[in-house]
């Protein structure tokens, strides 16, 4: 398995699931069921959803932990929380915010019933990184370790034309690997 | 589903990749591989190897960032990267580190040799995040909410016996949201 260039590697935009900013997460969640049957077998498994403008611009993305937060509207106050995340969080100050901030106290159940009125475009993380077609995968290496982020949208010119996901970097570089004499 | 238990969705101990801390980033890699064998049919590939110690206990984690981060030596007299991303970094910045710290200059054929002989303890980066087996899913989707993590440790009476993934939880919920549209 030779090493793959950033083109060869990353899932075209018309292979992923992109949903208008207007949707609501229920929509979200069936796109990425309809990626996901469309992916080649070798592939690794669809993960995220991309947001379109009415210009059918890429604006965000929602990852599979955007969903989840989606579902306890009170996670909207406390702000940054990847910010959060890092700081170090004790179990203790995890566990106050359900007995003492009241988080998730609504059925689990209820909070997915809710899924159709959240629109995406209330939950995305917007769009404010990418790399060019032609960088090496090396510098997409880099640039995936400095971001810490699993996905990297790949741009020729001003466009968005695929997503470059780490999952297959990681993938094409491991079995370069175990096949080295 | 408000019954449901962390324990109902968690990935068992038994069925995911673990090495020992001397392993080789190659070992590390093919026990992944193995593991990803293992899976039942339908559930969602693992992304990452837990590391024990020679007392067994689970001291690390070596996802897909980590893996890549150990093909360049260099990254390890840059600081913690963690605090470095959380700064909000610019592409520009980027781009001048790897030209600044000359990254990457080996070709990649080299780098993967070198990097296949590195052992799990100097790749991984510690684990401590952790969830009783007992506790509710609401409580699950918070800790993992809250450490944005893949995965975190389960444990019963203190002891690890699997690990909830944030993949698992997302299609349980998923599932959910589908039954209740239909």
């Amino acid at each position: 398995m030779p090493i793959k260039t950033v083109k060869e590697l990353m899932i075209p935009l018309s292979e992923y699931a992109v949903v208008p900013e207007n949707a609501s997460l229920y929509e979200a969640v069936k796109a990425l069921n309809k990626a996901q049957s469309l992916l080649k077998p070798s592939r690794q498994s669809a993960r995220a959803v991309l947001v379109a403008n009415d210009k059918n611009q890429i604006i965000g993305q929602i990852e599979q932990v955007d969903f989840l937060k989606a579902l306890e509207p009170k996670y909207a106050m406390l702000g940054d929380l990847e910010a959060v995340s890092r700081a170090g969080l004790g179990d203790e100050m995890i566990n106050a915010m359900i007995d003492n901030l009241k988080f998730w106290q609504a059925d689990v159940d209820e909070a997915c019933a809710r899924a159709k009125m959240i629109p995406v475009k209330d939950i995305m993380e917007p769009i404010n990184r990418s790399i060019d077609q032609g960088v090496s995968l090396a510098e997409a290496i880099h640039k995936f370790v400095i971001w810490q982020t699993r996905r990297l949208p790949v741009k020729s010119g001003h466009e968005i034309i695929g997503i470059l996901r780490l999952t297959d970097v990681f993938k094409n570089v491991t079995d370069y690997m175990d096949e080295l004499p | 589903m408000d019954t449901k238990r962390v324990k109902d969705l968690m990935t068992p101990l038994e069925g995911y990749a673990v090495v020992d801390e001397n392993a080789t980033l190659l070992d590390s890699v093919n026990a992944l591989e193995e593991a990803q064998k293992k899976l039942p049919p339908g559930r969602q590939k693992h992304r990452a190897v837990l590391v024990i110690d020679k007392n067994k206990e689970i001291i690390g984690k070596i996802g897909h960032l980590a893996f890549l981060k150990a093909l360049e030596p260099k990254y390890n007299v840059m600081g913690d990267l963690k605090n470095l991303t959380s700064m909000g970094v610019s592409q520009q910045f980027v781009d001048s580190l790897m030209a600044n710290y000359q990254l990457f200059q080996d070709n990649l054929t080299d780098l993967c040799r070198r990097a296949a002989k590195l052992t799990a303890k100097e790749v991984m980066h510690p684990v401590s995040e952790s969830i009783d087996e007992n506790a509710s899913l609401a409580e699950g989707i918070h800790t993992v909410v809250m450490h944005q993590s893949l995965s975190i440790l389960v444990t019963r009476k203190g002891q690890v016996v699997g690990l909830l993934r944030l993949s698992d939880l997302f299609e349980e919920l998923t599932r959910e949201m589908k039954r209740l549209a239909s």
